[in-house]
This record gives C-alpha cells, sequence and structure tokens, in this order.
C-alpha cells in the first residue's frame, strides 16, 4: 500500500545512509528479512560477500552470453580462413596441406578473443542498463559520496511491500542515517 | 656448547598494503587532487614534459610524412638487412605494452591485492605502447595504404584472400585484439572512477565530461555483481591474449629458417622477455610519477619491491632463455646455428651483445638482495638498464641473424638519423598521451584500492 506524498512527483524509493561496510551488511540483512525484494546497496566498491546478507542477484547470464558468443566467433573464423585460403582462392605454396589448421590457429584465437571482449562490454552495459546518466539517485544530494566513503541502502517503490513511513522508522532502528525519500524527476 | 632455548613464538605484523592507513576519503583525496586541478594552475614541471612531448610528437608527424613520401630508403635497412630499428622497436613497444596486461589481468587471477596500486598507470601505458608498436608494422610495409587495406579479410580488386599462415596477418589480427581488448578493459575499471570524479566535479564542464565518460554509474551493488563478473572474464581473457600477442610476434621470427630466429624457445623466451621489459618502464615511470603526484602512501615500498621481485623472476626467465639457445645452437651440431650465436658473442655486434648481456643477465640479478630491491636509487637505475639491454636483445636478435644470413654477401647495419628520428617520434606519442592520461585520469584505481583495505573486508579474506 503505497502513501503518496504531498509531492507531485512519483516516489522512487527510500534511501538511508550507513556508516561502514558492517553497519550496511547488518542493516541489509534485517531489510531482506522484513520480506523486502526491491532494494539495492550501494557502495564505493563492490561488496564481496555481500549476496550472503542480501538478495541480490548474482551475474548468472552474463557469462553464457560471452561464451556462446565467443564460441560461434571461432568457429566463424575458421569458416573465415577455409573459405578465403582452401575454397576460394587456394593458396598452393609448395605442396603444403590446402586446409593447414595449425596456422588457421593464431587468427581463430584472437577473433573468438575479441568478439568475447566486445561481448563482454556491450553485455555488461546491457545489464547494467548504462549508460544512463540521469537517474533519481544521482540528482539526490548527498548521495554523491556514494563514490567516495558512503554507503547506502535504497528500497524502491516498485516493492509489493513498500510503505513509505513504515520504511523510514525501519532504517531509523537500523542506525540508518540521513533517511529520505527520493523522487522520480 | 649450546643451550636449548625456549621457543619464541612472535606473530608478525604483514606489511601494510598501505601507507599509513588511510581513510577512503583519503584515498579520494590523494588521487583525485592532481586531476581537479585548474587548468591554469596545471604544475610547471607538467607543462614543461608535455611541450617536450609535443615536440617530439612533431618529429614523428615530419618522419613518418617524410618517410611515406621518400620510401624504406631512408632507413638503414639493406637488401640482406630487410629488418633493421623498424621491427625492433616494434617488439620493444609491444613488450613494454605486457607488463599492463600482466598486471591487471594475471595479477588479478592471482589474487595479488598490491596490484591496485598500478593497474590504472600500467593499464595506460599498454594502451599507447601498443599504439606506438602498430606504427611499425604499419609503415615498415613501405605503401602502407595498399598493405594494411590488404591485410585485412577484405575483397580487393585482384580478388585474392590475406595469407592466413603469415605471422604478419596474424600479427594484424593479434595486436588489434590486443589494443581493443586492452583499451576495453582499461575503460570498464575505469568506471567507477570516472563516477568519482563527476561527483566531486567543481566545473559544468568538468561535470558533463566525467558525467558522459561514466555513463551514470552509481556504485549500485545490483550493478557490481555484473561487473565484478565482466572484470573476472577480461582477466581470463587477457590472460591468454597476453600470452598469445607475443608468441604470435616471436612466429615474425620463428616461422622462418633463419639460425638464430628458427628456434621453439622463442614463444616463451620472448614473452618473459616482454613482461620484463614492460616492468621497468612501468617501474622507471612509477618513480617519477608516484614522487610528482604524491602517491607514495599507495604506491608503498612493498609494491615497488614486488615489482622488483617480478623483474628479477622474468629477468632470470630471459637469461635462461639465452643460455638455452647457446647450448642448442652448439649441441645441435649445426654448423649455420653455432656459427650465428659464435657471431653474436664475438663478431662485429659483440658490442650489442655484451650490452644486452649485462643488462638483461648480470644487474637485474642484483635484486636478490633486499637492500638493492628496496633502494629506490638501485630499482631506477636497474629498470633504465632493462630497458636499454630489451631493446639490444632485439636489435641483436633481429640484426645478426640477417647480416651474415647470406654466404656470400655479408652486411653490416648502419642506423640512419631517420630511424633514429622516427623511434623519438614515438616515445613523442607514448608521452604526450601518457601525460593527458595523468592530468586528468586517476593514475590510480581508486574504487579497487579502496576494496583492498580492512574497511572494505570487515569480515577479512576476499
Amino acid at each position: 500500500m503505497a502513501y503518496s506524498s504531498p509531492s507531485s512527483n512519483k516516489i522512487y524509493g527510500v534511501v538511508a545512509r550507513f556508516e561502514n561496510v558492517e553497519k550496511l551488511l547488518h542493516a541489509g540483512e534485517k531489510v531482506s528479512q522484513s520480506g523486502y525484494t526491491h532494494i539495492d546497496a550501494f557502495s564505493p566498491f563492490p561488496i564481496h560477500g555481500i549476496e550472503k546478507y542480501m538478495k541480490i542477484p548474482r551475474s548468472r547470464l552474463l557469462p553464457w552470453i560471452v561464451f556462446f558468443v565467443g564460441l560461434s566467433a571461432g568457429i566463424s573464423a575458421i569458416f573465415m580462413q577455409w573459405w578465403m585460403n582452401t575454397h576460394d582462392y587456394p593458396f598452393l605454396i609448395g605442396g603444403k596441406p590446402i586446409f593447414s589448421y595449425p596456422s588457421f590457429l593464431p587468427v581463430t584465437f584472437e577473433c573468438t578473443v575479441l568478439a568475447s571482449g566486445l561481448t563482454t562490454f556491450l553485455s555488461l552495459l546491457l545489464f547494467m542498463g548504462l549508460p544512463k546518466p540521469h537517474h533519481p539517485l544521482l540528482s539526490h544530494p548527498g548521495f554523491e559520496r556514494v563514490s567516495d566513503d558512503a554507503f547506502f541502502i535504497v528500497i524502491e517503490s516498485k516493492d509489493p511491500c513498500f510503505d513509505e513511513i513504515k520504511i523510514h522508522a525501519l532504517f531509523k532502528n537500523l542506525g540508518g542515517m540521513d533517511i529520505a525519500t527520493v523522487h522520480e524527476e | 656448547m649450546t643451550q636449548a632455548m625456549p621457543p619464541i613464538t612472535q606473530v608478525l605484523e604483514p606489511e601494510p598494503l598501505l601507507q599509513g592507513n588511510p581513510s577512503l576519503t583519503q584515498i579520494t583525496e590523494i588521487v583525485s587532487a592532481p586531476v581537479e586541478q585548474e587548468i591554469r594552475l596545471t604544475p610547471l614541471t607538467w607543462k614543461i614534459c608535455f611541450a617536450i612531448a609535443l615536440s617530439m610528437l612533431g618529429i614523428f608527424v615530419f618522419s613518418v610524412g617524410y618517410l611515406l613520401i621518400k620510401g624504406i630508403g631512408i632507413w638503414g635497412n639493406t637488401n640482406n638487412i630487410g629488418w633493421g630499428w623498424d621491427i625492433t622497436n616494434f617488439v620493444w613497444w609491444v613488450g613494454i605494452g605486457h607488463a599492463g596486461t600482466l598486471i591487471s589481468a594475471v595479477l588479478f587471477l592471482f589474487r595479488q591485492k598490491w596490484r591496485t596500486a598500478i593497474n590504472r598507470f600500467a593499464e595506460a601505458m599498454t594502451i599507447f605502447a601498443v599504439l606506438c608498436a602498430l606504427m611499425f608494422p604499419i609503415l615498415h610495409t613501405g605503401r602502407p595504404w595498399l598493405a594494411v587495406y590488404w591485410l585485412f579479410p577484405l575483397p580487393n580488386q585482384m580478388g585474392i584472400w590475406p595469407n592466413f599462415r603469415s605471422p604478419l596477418v596474424w600479427d594484424m589480427f593479434a595486436l588489434i585484439t590486443y589494443f581493443t581488448i586492452s583499451l576495453i578493459f582499461w575503460y570498464v575499471g575505469l568506471l567507477p572512477d570516472l563516477a568519482t570524479l563527476r561527483d566531486r566535479a567543481k566545473t559544468k564542464l568538468r561535470f558533463y565530461i566525467y558525467g558522459i565518460l561514466s555513463m551514470g554509474f552509481r556504485g549500485s551493488n545490483k550493478h557490481y555483481q555484473h561487473y565484478e563478473k565482466a572484470y573476472m572474464i577480461f582477466a581470463a581473457l587477457s590472460t591468454p591474449l597476453v600470452l598469445s600477442v607475443h608468441s604470435i610476434v616471436s612466429f615474425d621470427f620463428a616461422t622462418s629458417v633463419l639460425p638464430g630466429w628458427h628456434a621453439t624457445i622463442f614463444p616463451p623466451y620472448f614473452v618473459a622477455g616482454a613482461v620484463f621489459s614492460g616492468f621497468g618502464l612501468v617501474m622507471t615511470l612509477m618513480l617519477f610519477v608516484r614522487r610528482a603526484l604524491g602517491l607514495k602512501q599507495l604506491v608503498t615500498d612493498r609494491v615497488l619491491e614486488n615489482m622488483n621481485k617480478i623483474m628479477l623472476v622474468t629477468g632470470t626467465l630471459v637469461g635462461f632463455a639465452y643460455i638455452t639457445e647457446f647450448f642448442i645452437a652448439w649441441y645441435s651440431g649445426s654448423p649455420a646455428e653455432f656459427f650465428t650465436f659464435k657471431n653474436r658473442a664475438l663478431g662485429p655486434y659483440a658490442w650489442a651483445y655484451w650490452i644486452m648481456m649485462s643488462c638483461n643477465l648480470i644487474f637485474p640479478q642484483l635484486f636478490w638482495f633486499k637492500k638493492i630491491r628496496r633502494s629506490i636509487v638501485a630499482m631506477f637505475v636497474i629498470s633504465i638498464l632493462v630497458n636499454i639491454g630489451m631493446w639490444f636483445e632485439r636489435f641483436v636478435i633481429i640484426v645478426t641473424s640477417l647480416h651474415r644470413m647470406i654466404p656470400a654477401r655479408w652486411d653490416y647495419f648502419y642506423a640512419t638519423w631517420f630511424d633514429v628520428l622516427i623511434y623519438l617520434g614515438t616515445f613523442g606519442l607514448f608521452f604526450t598521451l601518457f601525460l593527458l592520461f595523468l592530468r586528468f585520469l586517476p593514475a590510480i584505481a581508486i574504487s579497487e584500492i579502496k576494496g583492498t583495505t580492512k574497511a572494505a573486508n570487515p569480515h577479512g579474506g576476499d
């Protein structure tokens, strides 16, 4: 049951700041246990082991995408070399095997790596939803410390159990500071 | 007469990664401060260095222009000695680049936390070094506007395709892949730090530029899950990539039949040599930069010592390769092979050979001594000697095998002014880009180095 604030803007969520990693993990664990699902933690560096405390999904799909694209690129590279050097214009050099697959390995390897790397980069951007220069949190005053030394937890309004007053109280209990409701722009 | 002493147990504290246990904010300050200087308050040292670098870049542009107009004849290459400074410089620059990838990728896979002090810096060096390296295979073809097009698998008017058996074609694929992957890896690593600079921006221009470059990165751990996965994939891809790239470069020689070149030891020998020379230049430049930008708290003496240890290991590998080559040349019973090696040590290029041997085999062995590993002066001198020695190694390999390869035509290579100018010019290209990097981008991976602090790992371990 969403509590609509007097402001005309839709609510994005409620944010609270925590002093360090310990406090963030402790608070995050309680938030997860309270049944909230659309949550996120923000920090200047990745917090290792956060999946043990908060329900933050691990990255499972990205490596498989990279694998399959890389594999297809490798197969395509072999096919390209076969077609170009063996089929379309066969290179007859001193009676050497026309399909000299050992010689074709370096280019195959490089094409695989190049395709995998580019895929990793593009998939990463896709999964992170970036570039997204405008975001309600980025314009929230005080949030810019996230890239310096501050740690935040956000519960989004999309959450089925979202209740602004309850969440404010919860964060207060957990020792959150600068608790605030963030509005959509 | 000895008495049994009671066992003394003393818990030794490991040397801290960062000196003085700086707070997260302090780390941000130390690294961001030089970048956030107003343009007009840029330190004079930077301006002078940049002016010199720009003039050397000008020399580069001039030399390349003159080369394209007049042709390869302006170099010292002769009919016999088809490769001179051009390929020496190519292999040297590519080698320099390999240190960055080793630090970023290999040390990451080995979970060496100290790498975070130098990885951003070394990766930037890799990208600029590979750019410089690329110049040489392109230009040494004589008519690069034709040759480069024909190296790509693109349709041409003759209806033929590249010869995929050729190491030059392999080089092209390898270097383009290496450059692209290094650039992407470096950029992905930069995203959190660009966000830091965006969040601290004091002028609108900086806010917009860093804002666009950081793409709206906001430190979300949901994002970090994908980010860390991607980072791991990059590290896992880059490791075999760096090994394959310099192996492919070594194939430029090993796939030929020349004595001294046609040896299976070349791939591991070259890769070890590349890491060796790369660390040499990273060390040389880092000593200047950490003093100039005030980074001593983050790039500690422990980090420098570790770099020296890596130089010791790779230098020993290279020395071992020299000895193996010579032994096999004798043991093989091949008169041509053995002659080539005797010629290197005692022939007209003995001067180059012994510079190479002393710089690569002898001086780095001093790093066995801790006092020398920790002495700034010693490591500065040795790192410069390593760079010089490794340049001479490539020069010796290339020219000594070529200058007497045809028994009826012994020759001697003399470098011309243009050989020297174009080489100096690539330094101009490198340092121009490098100084711009130091001025506008964080020289240390802020987010990564924060991740190694105790504050980031309250429950210990990774």
